[in-house]
């Protein structure tokens, strides 16, 4: 996994919550990176697993919940930190149409080694779409945190419920996305 | 303190973590860097192998624009030697693209056939333009080149812009696409009006008679064969007959040929009105008509058919200010009685005619063929090659009669007779088998063998020297023909002395066939010390002024003129007179074929010079004759010397 990843969360927490915990959740996860990660480097996905499992048991945070924060405050950061990636693309739902077909292609190309999921686009009308994440890591909140920070980016709210169905988990899931306009919420 | 230690030992583990991130980075960099510079090394090596590409590429797209301007040069070369064959060429080009269903023309078609594109787009698509008679020949033959790619290739009649059909020379050819399916086709038209009409024209020449505008003698035989074969197959009998205008060379003489013309155009136009549409009447050429009639139900059908013939053309027709008569012999032959083959048909129809021919005296004539008549033809043609056959195998002999000189009983006047001994007919006279040789033309070579064995004679006779003149009887054809002078001179020399001792005796045939020539023959033999005689003298025609004009030297009374005197006074009277006339012209009179002392009496009372016939001498051999000569020598002396006494 991305190294940008690992050193984003750690900044994050470092952030929300002081070195401190930063230095306790390397200290006390005891993984075989050691904690020192590098944004140019490429990591064991478990060790991301291990290291939010254990942010959640020090900050008291439900696992998905920080997983989703953390996805949506890191949407920004990858944006702003790869903007050739966004092309010509100026609406949110047209992003979340390309994920498969251009964006994920373009990382690909930074990226080789990357293990990227594959998202389906179904557009139910103009504000509304479903968006089928299948991965082959647990990461589903992930996204839908990035997801959040998608609506974010583009001045959007987007509300985003689970489908749920009988093969539904963190490796499978269909957002139900309705995104609102900022102005008109606060209208 | 204890606070601040955790913290400094919490930042030294930050700055062990930072440190060993910053190492990791560095790793990866550095590992990254060496990637970055395999990558560049590769993607110069890449470079330059586009590079070689790129110059590759750039040669073989050089040499192929340089392939194409050669192609497009070639192209335009055959493009402009097309268009100026387009513009030479006097065929006019047409082309249908089934795949976009379009039609081109060139402006030689537009011009030939004077329509614009449009006009050729609907006369090509359903063939309006085509002539009717024409259309399903060459629709077919279309079918057959798109189906199984025969040659396309017809002679049809063509619409044209003045309303008026021209016969042109359609050629085509299609195109088959790779999957085998008809893509095009593209043709040309060529204009042979000239040439069809020429050859129609010609066709007319050849079949037709320019005079009468009926069928000449080509068109006669195919049709008739047609006929024969159609009759065949019906079983129902048809008739051919023969139909000869009789004198017709005297009107022509006489009137002018185009008072012949006129008459033989009369007589085609007769005959065609006076018979159904499905008969065929036909000038063979000359004078001589040929019908068909086409189911002759019976003899008298046949016989009633002739008659209505000779009726229709019993009118006479006006010619400037003479009135012209169709007198005509017909002569009919029945199909299969009379023969199942055009030619057999025809000779039959002709032998016919010719008994026909025999009463032309009493006028118009029919003869329907009798199978008696064709017996009798077949004797006369065996006979003929028997006489061929006779000829090489020398079976003629000669015999000869002497005449009696009524001034003293003398016999030294002689005519030679010809003989034949037939293997299986036995003895044939003369008057069986002379006309046969005479229509088969062996007389020549006959009359040269009679002239060979009479000269061979010669000698004997001569050495008597009681021999006067012995006569030699030549036919008309033989007199005529260069072999006889030849014949008769190659003899003489083998015999000298011969020729004062010889008489050549002709008939008027001579003089009807080609008197000057006559003339001149007759000048020769006088002039070699042989005289002439005529023959059969007041029969035929019996001219007086022939006599004057041929220089002839005696003339031979007819026996049938000998055999009246006992029964006709006229006969007597014309005997006594052509005798004298004979004698005032210094010629000497023969009397033939006396057979009594009454006869003989007569000639003696009107000064006949001699008489021939049985009752003083039978033919002879030579042999003989030589000893009957002897005799006469002995007989004259002994007169003599009873003259001499009786004047002591």
């Amino acid at each position: 996994m991305m190294g940008q990843i690992f050193t984003e969360l750690l900044e994050l927490v470092e952030t929300k919550y002081g070195y401190e915990i930063v230095d306790q959740l390397l200290s006390n996860s005891k993984l075989h990176s050691g904690g020192s990660y590098t944004a140019i480097g490429t990591y064991n996905h478990i060790e991301l697993l291990i290291l939010v499992k254990n942010l959640s048991e020090l900050v008291h945070i439900p696992i998905n919940e920080l997983v989703r924060d953390f996805g949506e405050a890191i949407f920004i950061k990858l944006i702003l930190s790869h903007p050739q990636i966004l092309g010509g693309i100026s609406d949110s739902f047209e992003l979340l149409s390309k994920i498969d077909s251009y964006i994920h292609v373009e990382v690909g190309k930074l990226y080789p080694r990357a293990q990227l999921p594959h998202f389906k686009y179904d557009q139910i009308s103009d504000n509304h779409v479903h968006l089928h994440y299948r991965s082959t890591r647990p990461f589903a909140s992930f996204a839908e945190g990035l997801l959040l920070g998608c609506g974010q980016y583009f001045n959007e709210k987007f509300i985003i419920t689970r489908l749920l169905s009988a093969d539904s988990s963190e490796m499978n899931v269909t957002f139900d996305i309705v995104r609102q306009q900022k102005a008109l919420i606060h209208g | 303190m204890g606070e601040n230690y955790s913290t400094i030992v919490m930042l030294e583990r930050r700055v062990a973590r930072e440190i060993k991130s910053r190492k990791q980075a560095e790793k990866i960099l550095n590992q990254k860097s060496l990637e970055l510079y395999y990558t560049n090394l590769a993607l110069i090596e890449s470079n330059q192998e586009l590079d070689k590409r790129v110059q590759e590429r750039t040669r073989e797209l050089e040499i192929a624009k340089q392939k194409a301007e050669h192609h497009s040069a070639i192209n335009k070369r055959v493009n402009d030697r097309f268009r100026l064959a387009m513009l030479a060429s006097t065929a006019g080009i047409w082309e249908k693209n089934i795949t976009d269903n379009s039609w081109y023309f060139s402006d030689r078609l537009m011009l030939l056939l004077g329509f614009d594109k449009a006009q050729l787009t609907k006369y090509f698509d359903d063939f309006s333009f085509v002539h009717p008679d024409d259309l399903r020949m060459l629709k077919s033959k279309v079918i057959q080149h798109i189906k199984y790619q025969q040659i396309l290739d017809v002679e049809c009649r063509v619409l044209t812009v003045s309303g008026c059909y021209k016969w042109f020379w359609i050629a085509g050819q299609a195109e088959w696409d790779s999957q085998g399916v008809f893509s095009r086709i593209a043709g040309s038209f060529s204009d042979i009006d000239e040439r069809v009409e020429s050859a129609i024209t010609i066709q007319r020449m050849a079949h037709f008679d320019h005079l009468t505008e009926i069928p000449n003698r080509v068109l006669f035989n195919q049709q008739l064969d047609e006929l024969i074969s159609q009759s065949h197959l019906r079983n129902i009998p048809l008739a051919v007959l023969l139909i000869d205008l009789n004198d017709f060379k005297l009107i022509n003489d006489t009137l002018g040929h185009a008072a012949g013309d006129k008459l033989l155009q009369y007589v085609a136009s007769t005959l065609k009105k006076s018979l159904c549409s499905r008969d065929l009447v036909s000038r063979l050429g000359g004078d001589e008509f040929a019908i068909v009639l086409n189911n002759v139900v019976d003899k008298q059908h046949l016989q009633a058919s002739c008659e209505k013939i000779l009726k229709a053309l019993e009118t006479p027709i006006k010619y400037e200010s003479n009135t012209l008569q169709a007198k005509i012999s017909i002569g009919a032959a029945l199909y299969p009685e009379h023969g199942r083959k055009r030619g057999e048909l025809l000779s039959n129809a002709d032998l016919a005619m010719y008994q026909a021919k025999k009463k032309k005296a009493k006028g118009s004539q029919f003869y329907v063929c009798e199978p008696e008549l064709i017996k009798q033809r077949a004797s006369r043609v065996r006979i003929g090659r028997d006489i061929y056959t006779a000829i090489k195998n020398h079976e003629f002999y000669m015999m000869y009669q002497p005449f009696v000189d009524l001034r003293n009983g003398s016999h030294n006047m002689v005519e030679s007779l010809v003989r034949w001994d037939h293997a299986t007919l036995g003895k044939m006279s003369p008057a069986d088998f002379i006309p046969i040789a005479e229509e088969s033309g062996l007389i020549v070579e006959l009359g040269d063998l009679i002239i060979e064995m009479v000269i061979a004679d010669m000698p004997k006779f001569m050495h008597s020297g009681a021999l006067d003149r012995l006569s030699i009887n030549i036919s008309a054809a033989h007199f005529l023909s260069p072999n006889f002078l030849r014949v008769l001179t190659e003899n003489l020399d083998k015999c000298p002395g011969a020729a004062e001792h010889l008489c050549i005796e002709i008939t008027e045939g001579v003089v009807l066939d080609n008197i000057s020539l006559a003339r001149i023959v007759i000048d020769k033999l006088h002039r070699l010390g042989l005289v002439v005689s005529l023959d059969d003298f007041g029969t035929g025609y019996s001219s007086l002024s022939y006599l004057q004009l041929l220089s002839v030297d005696s003339i031979k009374l007819d026996r049938s003129f000998i055999a009246d005197l006992d029964n006709s006074k006229d006969r007597r009277t014309i005997t006594e007179s052509i005798i004298r006339l004979a004698h005032s012209l210094n010629l000497y009179v023969v009397a033939e074929g006396v057979e009594n002392s009454n006869q003989l009496d007569y000639l003696l009372g009107y000064q006949c010079n001699y008489i021939q016939g049985n009752f003083f001498y039978q033919p002879m051999l030579a042999q003989q004759l030589s000893t009957v000569l002897q005799d006469s020598l002995f007989y004259e002396s002994w007169t003599d010397d009873v003259q001499e006494q009786g004047a002591t």
